[in-house]
């Protein structure tokens, strides 16, 4: 399996959708009338959660697939999703931080249900690498993260749900079903900025997939001329997937 | 005078837009950096297995 494949062309266009969307929060998109110019954090801030909880749903069906098919490779795409996910799930809770003491004066609101059940959910996925890594037959370990994955993915649509069955609406709401509150130019940026930001997570999510594999293949090789020295051709069973490094990031 | 520059305010929220930006970018960069260092790595065992394979005429 090559992950690399058409990762050029997916990088080029993550780099320009990211310049085409910096050009128009900056210079096309009207300053908004209530929170001015700290209201462009919002073209980041959302973008990168909505990206976020996808990521992490991909994980799961991706889990899904690894627990129906048993093959290693869905259970590698969908610890690299949810790893994603979870460095975008900190860059969401920063930005958000940063903006809500920008706009409210306020670092952070315990009685603010989207940002307490974003931080939970933050959380649950900050447990799957430590139960991941505690295990270290390759099998179960892909099969307990999988069921994880899969038990954890099914808890990110509450977050969306329990915001909009909340009665107090201190999160401002501007994607609806009758089309929400931004105006014309502010839309167009905002879906440019979400296009942008989820090219970027699948272009990372390749790259790391490739990397992953160049490693894998590398390992399989060396055994393999090992076993030659050695006399025998037994390429063994499948290693774990490596501890993290710091920020996450596998071997 | 540039033409498309930015309206920046002077004031505390371009410091906050640009704090959240540039946590952002930060972010993006150290995880290109680890995965830089994987690749050189990676890079780096291919040559010694290449050298083991040229020892033994493979």
């Amino acid at each position: 399996m090559l992950y690399g494949k058409r990762l050029a062309p997916l990088a080029f266009t993550a780099a320009a959708l990211f310049a085409l969307a910096l050009g128009l929060i900056f210079f096309y998109a009207p300053l908004d009338a209530d929170q001015g110019f700290m209201q462009k954090i919002f073209y980041l801030h959302v973008p990168m959660a909505i990206v976020a909880l996808c990521g992490f749903v991909a994980g799961a069906i991706m889990a899904i697939q690894h627990l129906r098919t048993g093959l290693r490779q869905w259970d590698v795409r969908s610890y690299v999703a949810i790893h994603l996910s979870i460095i975008l799930g900190l860059g969401v809770l920063v930005t958000g931080s940063i903006w809500a003491r920008a706009s409210w004066g306020h670092w952070w609101l315990w009685d603010e249900p989207m940002l307490v059940s974003f931080l939970i959910i933050f959380l649950l996925y900050c447990c799957y690498q430590p139960l991941r890594f505690s295990i270290e037959d390759p099998e179960r370990q892909g099969r307990y993260a999988s069921v994880f994955a899969i038990t954890a993915g099914a808890f990110v649509p509450v977050n969306f749900i329990a915001v909009r069955l909340a009665e107090q609406y201190t999160h401002p709401r501007v994607l609806s079903e009758t089309g929400g509150n931004l105006p014309g130019e502010m839309r167009l940026t905002f879906l440019v900025s979400l296009v942008a930001m989820a090219s970027l997570f699948v272009t990372l999510w390749k790259v790391e997939l490739t990397s992953k594999n160049a490693s894998d293949q590398l390992r399989k090789l060396r055994r393999r001329l090992e076993g030659a020295e050695a006399g025998a051709d037994d390429e063994g069973p499948e290693p774990p997937i490596a501890d993290p490094e710091p920020v996450g990031a596998m071997r | 005078m540039i033409p498309f520059a930015v309206d920046v305010p002077l004031d505390d929220s371009g410091g906050y837009v640009f704090a959240a930006y540039s946590v952002f970018v930060v972010l993006v960069l150290i995880y290109v950096a680890i995965i830089g260092r994987k690749i050189s790595r990676t890079e780096r065992e291919v040559s010694e297995l290449s050298e083991i394979a040229e020892k033994r005429g493979l």
